[in-house]
């Protein structure tokens, strides 16, 4: 019996102590991690407020904390979340709008996609940490010069594809790293509405552009021979860091690891074969912190995520992973920098993710369309493509 | 010993003094639970279990000595209580879940895009300072719909039942509404989920045959396949351990064990980079062979081969163990008699071992079926993407996605976007099909006809 009562003596003190503690989830690894870890620590220093940081997988952040938030499981803050799962969030009533805790001041020493990237329904749901996109990451010990055209792209890359080094692999089958070949082809995920905001009802990845896309990635692995059948993100992301593959396409959350490797890398977009519409484009992520709307510590939740979006805290978390900043003045500091400067290239090109809930029925159709047309050389790219934007219809329209 | 009343009106009178037992616990559980909160505002609502677990205990002796035959009853209570808690109600949910439109976006919760400062110009009206059926984004009346109003920590959901340019009328006052501690006030209009019918059952059907049948079809292959490979396999190797004469049997029955040992999280994933085609070592030593680079897991054919082959390594250390078992109850006499009669090896195996093993095999066969029909492990650990793409199909049906991953992607992954009514729905028919498959096995086999008997 008293081992009963010591125990509830400690579980009742123990939720009146908590009152100062906030809990964050992340799905930062490695130096990302560590500079979390260090932030935290500091803030607790100058705030008092016990910062718990919790290690949730990427993917499952969003469903976690969607069921989690409104029974009191949430956390308090995400650091950080990209803008296209923001709007399902939103709607689900689990984000906190932060208008009302930020000055006008912050908002306007932001790039301008940042803060659009995290609007939605006219309101400001995260505040916007570092931005992000795909660029052709090329090892300067194998690439002195890095390709300027196409065909010296296509020069270098057949030249390092030999049976144990490789010019140039990425993701193939993931829609995020494939979105620039549909861009420069002309193809778009949402149109907008006079308003500005995206219009669901036009998807604008079928057709002849979105066929000509999936022909073009097709070429990738049949005409040129580069990308064999089997490359993940894994496979691509180790020989990278093996060194013993030329040139990736991959984005700078994977530069903290490259730095940790030693190699000497350089930052470019990705050249734009002939004949194209439009130079290639990819996607450009805008991540940011966002807060609980359960939270029963909110202040000093928003204030943590202040004390992380500073531009100081951009510049020293680009130095420790190599994200790109979204403040204008970190931006600045950063200007010399030549690897910010090619990503910084790379998300001008690109074009912003659409942050509206039906982007999540987008990714999974996307994915398998590349998939069945990379399967076969005589795949039929013009039926996938029209398969494609059915699906995504039919996704967004559910069982209503 | 007291008699127990006998027959229906028995079990009714049992059912009900327990119902009652624990209904009034329930209520003065709650009761005490209240009490204790207001001296101890911060108790986690958890310890409301404890305090009915209080009140039970006492009531339970009440009832005994009331109804003496009860004490019978009492052996069973925590166990059926476990059984409604964590069985039925879930059944009992889903089943209500699968005929909504439940899901991310129609939620329940206040929809934060919507989210508008007002303020209180009467006990139960909303000032805005524009139109709030903008704000709100209700179309053209927002009369009827329902809000939930809050601010600091304090909430409270309303309903809407008049407007004005400018202004909302609910259909009550909020206890805070005039309380200085709730701060700036908001609101913001409920994404509510409602009852849909069977228009999820509609949406599956339509998509039957892209989606439902070839799901369907190799869930039952894949099942059935996973069975007769590794019974074979297992009682192959079983009989071969099982040979008295094997030098270092032990040892074999250690190491064909250890993939049993092993966490199959680690392992599966270990299975998905072994058989990458290109830098997998499985093809590495094909290529050694001289054979061309297999596409495991890219290659609709090969990737449902790849899936029974790891299958059949992670299965094949039950069976072994099954046949193992059933052959140390076959008496030894059973052998040296048939070897005196003139019988080959051959001719003792199918008359003795193989008829004696059956019987001990065959529940074992079932509930290795009814294991491996809803295998989510293996087939969403090795290929999360539901491997190659099916023309014209949903992402979250794919080749080699059986139903209950399918379910899984429908509501919780990307994919699906958190579409949990259809993926309840989903969970129904899985729920009916392994039933109706499950009654077929015990009717074919007639396993299990012994007990009833």
């Amino acid at each position: 019996m008293r081992k009963v009562l010591v125990t509830l003596f400690f579980a009742l003190f123990g939720a009146v102590f908590a009152q100062g503690t906030i809990t964050v989830w992340t799905h930062f690894g490695g130096p990302e991690l560590a500079w979390l870890q260090s932030a935290a620590q500091s803030f607790q220093k100058a705030s008092g407020t016990t910062v718990n940081i919790v290690t949730v997988p990427f993917g499952d952040i969003k469903q976690k904390f969607i069921l989690g938030a409104p029974q009191g499981k949430g956390p308090d803050l995400v650091v950080t979340l990209p803008q296209d799962q923001m709007g399902e969030m939103a709607v689900a009533g689990v984000l906190e709008p932060l208008d009302k805790y930020v000055t006008q001041n912050y908002v306007s020493g932001l790039e301008p996609v940042a803060v659009d990237a995290f609007t939605y329904g006219g309101k400001l749901f995260g505040m916007p940490m570092s931005a992000e996109s795909v660029a052709l990451i090329y090892n300067k010990k194998l690439v002195p010069n890095p390709p300027k055209t196409w065909d010296e792209f296509l020069a270098i890359a057949k030249k390092f594809t030999t049976s144990d080094t490789f010019g140039f692999l990425y993701n193939e089958t993931d829609a995020y790293f494939n979105y620039g070949f549909f861009r420069m082809e002309g193809a778009y995920v949402f149109g907008k509405n006079p308003d500005g905001s995206a219009n669901t009802s036009d998807i604008g990845l079928g057709g002849a552009v979105g066929a000509k896309a999936l022909d073009f990635i097709k070429a990738l692995r049949y005409t040129y021979g580069l990308v064999p059948d089997g490359v993940d993100y894994g496979v691509a992301d180790g020989a990278f860091k093996d060194g013993a593959l030329a040139m990736i396409l991959n984005g700078p959350w994977s530069l903290g690891d490259y730095k940790k490797a030693n190699l000497d890398f350089g930052v470019i977009p990705f050249p734009t074969p002939p004949g194209t519409k439009r130079p290639w484009g990819p996607f450009v992520g805008v991540q940011g912190v966002v807060v609980n709307a359960y939270s029963q510590n909110k202040i000093a939740a928003v204030n943590f995520a202040k004390f992380l979006v500073t531009p100081e805290s951009q510049v020293s978390f680009n130095q420790a992973g190599g994200r790109i900043p979204v403040s204008k003045s970190a931006l600045a500091k950063l200007q010399s920098d030549q690897v910010v400067k090619g990503f910084s290239e790379a998300i001008a090109l690109g074009t912003p993710m659409p942050n509206v809930p039906a982007m999540g029925k987008v990714w999974g159709p996307m994915a398998d369309a590349l998939k069945l047309a990379e399967a076969k050389q005589d795949s039929n790219t013009t039926q996938i493509a029209s398969d494609l934007v059915r699906q995504i219809q039919k996704g967004i329209a559910g069982a209503k | 010993m007291t008699r127990h009343p006998t027959g229906f009106r028995g079990l009714v009178l049992a059912l009900a003094a327990l119902t009652a037992a624990v209904g009034l616990s329930v209520v003065a559980g709650a009761l005490l639970f209240w009490v204790v909160r207001l001296r101890i505002p911060d108790l986690p609502n958890y310890l409301l279990l404890a305090t009915i677990g209080i009140a039970l205990l006492p009531l339970l002796a009440l009832f005994r000595r009331r109804f003496p035959f009860l004490s019978d009853w009492y052996y069973l209570l925590p166990a059926t209580l476990f059984l409604l808690a964590f069985t039925v109600y879930p059944i009992v949910l889903t089943t209500a879940l699968a005929f909504t439109n439940f899901s991310g976006q129609n939620y329940g919760r206040p929809d934060r895009a919507t989210e508008t400062a007002v303020a209180f110009v009467a006990p139960s009206t909303l000032r805005f300072s524009s139109d709030p059926r903008q704000a709100l984004q209700c179309g053209d009346r927002c009369v009827g719909i329902q809000v939930e109003v809050y601010g600091g920590n304090e909430r409270s959901r309303l309903k809407v039942t008049g407007e004005g340019p400018t202004t909302l009328t609910l259909d009550r006052a909020p206890s805070f509404a005039s309380a200085a501690g709730a701060g700036q006030l908001y609101v913001a209009k409920i994404n509510n989920y409602r009852f849909i019918g069977l228009r999820n059952f509609t949406y599956i059907l339509s998509n039957a045959t892209t989606a439902l049948w070839p799901v369907f079809r190799w869930n039952v292959v894949f099942a059935a396949a996973s069975v007769i490979t590794t019974a074979l396999m297992g009682l192959l190797l079983g009989v071969v351990l099982n040979d008295s004469k094997l030098r270092f049997r032990n040892f074999y029955r250690t190491a064909l064990i250890i993939s049993w040992a092993l966490p199959n999280i680690i392992t599966i994933q270990m299975w998905n980079a072994l058989l990458n085609q290109q830098f997998g070592a499985i093809n590495r030593m094909l290529g050694l062979l001289g054979i061309y680079s297999v596409p495991w897991l890219t290659q609709t054919e090969w990737a449902k081969l790849g899936i029974l082959l790891v299958n059949l390594w992670l299965g094949l250390p039950f069976m072994m163990t099954a046949t193992l078992g059933a052959l140390s109850t076959i008496p030894t006499e059973l052998y040296e008699s048939a070897q005196i009669d003139g019988a080959s090896p051959w001719q003792a195996f199918r008359g003795i071992t193989l008829p004696l093993v059956r019987t001990a095999f065959t529940p074992v066969l079932l509930t290795s079926f009814a294991f491996n029909f809803n295998n989510f492990n293996l087939i969403y650990l090795l290929l999360p993407q539901g491997g190659p793409a099916i023309p014209g199909g949903m992402a979250t049906a794919n080749s080699t996605d059986i139903l209950i991953s399918w379910a899984y992607k429908t509501a919780f992954r990307a994919e699906g976007g958190s579409a949990y009514g259809l993926g309840s729905a989903i969970a129904l028919i899985i729920f009916v099909v392994t039933v109706g498959i499950s009654m077929i096995n015990f009717k074919v086999t007639g396993a299990f006809r012994e007990e009833a008997r």
